[in-house]
């Protein structure tokens, strides 16, 4: 075959392949190229039905669970440090000057150290409520539609931070994460009836993919069960039980 | 070679990656897994194989951050984490002689409808899987990447290292010895 009958070929297989046209009617206007396209857009036809593949849960979780350790071990977040020395004995008009100052500095280190460390940040850290601030910072950016995603995204950032707490032994700040996951949740629910209320079309593709992270995280917390002691595995279950509530699974 | 890539839609999630987000690095693996392991599932025999490699994959990825960031032609992080599992699929059959044909056994995730559909639904899968697999190089992910993983040329190109009219000409040649093999 040549060049040129190969390039008219690719040609029309592009029209179709992207809808411009149809098979009928190239078959109708040139029946031999018409005849010779049919049997590649079959194979092509053939390849997409096959290609709905995917990865196990297990594997899902597992392996995302891994890469975010090796991720974190990169950019460790900064952790509380105990404020030395007595606060009692300040008189209170220094501890206001102490308080401003400490906010000051706060705003400062945010701003040099940019708000990677702020992101990173755990429950437990000095710098948790700055990340809680910035995620209050976005739903008050983003339109009220998007509530339930980021909603749900936020979850997501609890259960990455529920993972490396349980990574660092820091079982007893793991109870935190976990009341804030549940409240995304909850939040999510109540940001998605507010959807149904305003725009019902748009709450079935919203709360499908919702389901779908959730069922997912249920998966990965499962999976965690086996690294905790049994007190954090009681807490561990309220947070999968949170999942399947919203999920109905 | 073709010109650069439109920013990728990626750009923000991948620059909080890059600064070391590990929510944002997250996010990029739950919007890539299925794509890059549906792409190495179709080209390795083993399942276990496939899921390492899948691993590493993003493993790699996020090592090499830094040098997506100062690449000047990759700038679409799809077309980039591709290039990455095309590569290591390389590496993977150059250490694993024989690989070919393939046996890939892929169940369909679909459980619904009859059991005699389900099997002959299978059985056309493994036909086509091992047809895809008789494919060589740059044929086989060339079709992996434009009918399984859904890249556009520009990314197909940008992935490979081709030009996209080149990759026009490869995935119609492709195709037609991809119809040989099913006519066996």
């Amino acid at each position: 075959m040549n060049a040129r009958k190969i390039r008219e070929l690719v040609a029309w297989l592009d029209r179709i392949d992207q809808g411009e046209t149809t098979l009928e009617s190239l078959q109708r206007s040139d029946p031999e190229v018409g005849k010779e396209l049919a049997e590649l857009l079959k194979t092509v036809s053939a390849v997409r039905r096959t290609a709905d593949v995917s990865p196990s849960e297990t594997f899902r979780s597992g392996a995302r669970f891994r890469l975010l350790n090796r991720v974190a071990a990169r950019f460790p977040a900064q952790r509380a440090e105990p404020v030395p020395g007595p606060q009692a004995a300040l008189i209170p008009g220094l501890r206001r000057v102490f308080f401003g100052l400490a906010v000051a500095v706060g705003i400062l280190l945010i701003g040099v150290l940019g708000s990677i460390p702020v992101q990173n940040a755990l429950p437990g850290d000095a710098l948790y409520p700055g990340k809680l601030g910035l995620e209050s910072l976005q739903l008050l950016a983003s339109p009220a539609a998007e509530d339930a995603i980021l909603q749900s995204r936020f979850a997501s950032n609890r259960l990455t931070e529920i993972q490396l707490l349980i990574v660092q032994g820091r079982y007893d700040d793991v109870d935190a994460a976990v009341r804030r996951y549940e409240d995304n949740i909850d939040r999510a629910v109540l940001a998605l009836t507010e959807v149904a209320r305003d725009d019902g079309g748009q709450t079935y593709p919203i709360l499908k993919r919702i389901e779908m992270d959730l069922d997912g995280y249920a998966t990965t917390l499962a999976e965690l069960m086996a690294f905790v002691p049994g007190e954090t595995q009681i807490v561990l279950a309220r947070a999968i039980d949170a999942s399947h509530l919203w999920s109905g699974n | 070679m073709s010109p650069p890539a439109a920013e990728s839609p990626d750009h923000e999630t991948v620059a909080r990656a890059i600064a070391g987000e590990v929510e944002a690095f997250g996010a990029l693996y739950d919007r890539y897994l299925d794509d890059i392991y549906r792409f190495i599932r179709f080209q390795v025999s083993r399942l276990e194989d496939a899921e390492d490699l899948t691993e590493i994959v993003f493993l790699k990825a996020f090592e090499g951050l830094p040098e997506f960031r100062t690449g000047r032609r990759m700038t679409n992080f799809r077309a980039w984490i591709y290039r990455i599992a095309r590569n290591l699929v390389i590496d993977h059959y150059r250490t694993r002689k024989p690989v070919l044909p393939l046996d890939l056994e892929m169940p369909s995730t679909d459980e619904s409808g009859r059991p005699e559909d389900r099997a002959q639904f299978r059985e056309e899968s493994d036909r086509i899987t091992r047809a895809v697999g008789r494919l060589e190089e740059p044929f086989r992910p060339v079709i992996v990447m434009r009918f399984v993983g859904g890249l556009t040329y520009k990314e197909t190109a940008d992935a490979l290292g081709l030009t996209e009219n080149y990759v026009r000409v490869i995935q119609f040649r492709a195709l037609k010895k991809l119809k040989e093999f099913l006519e066996e």
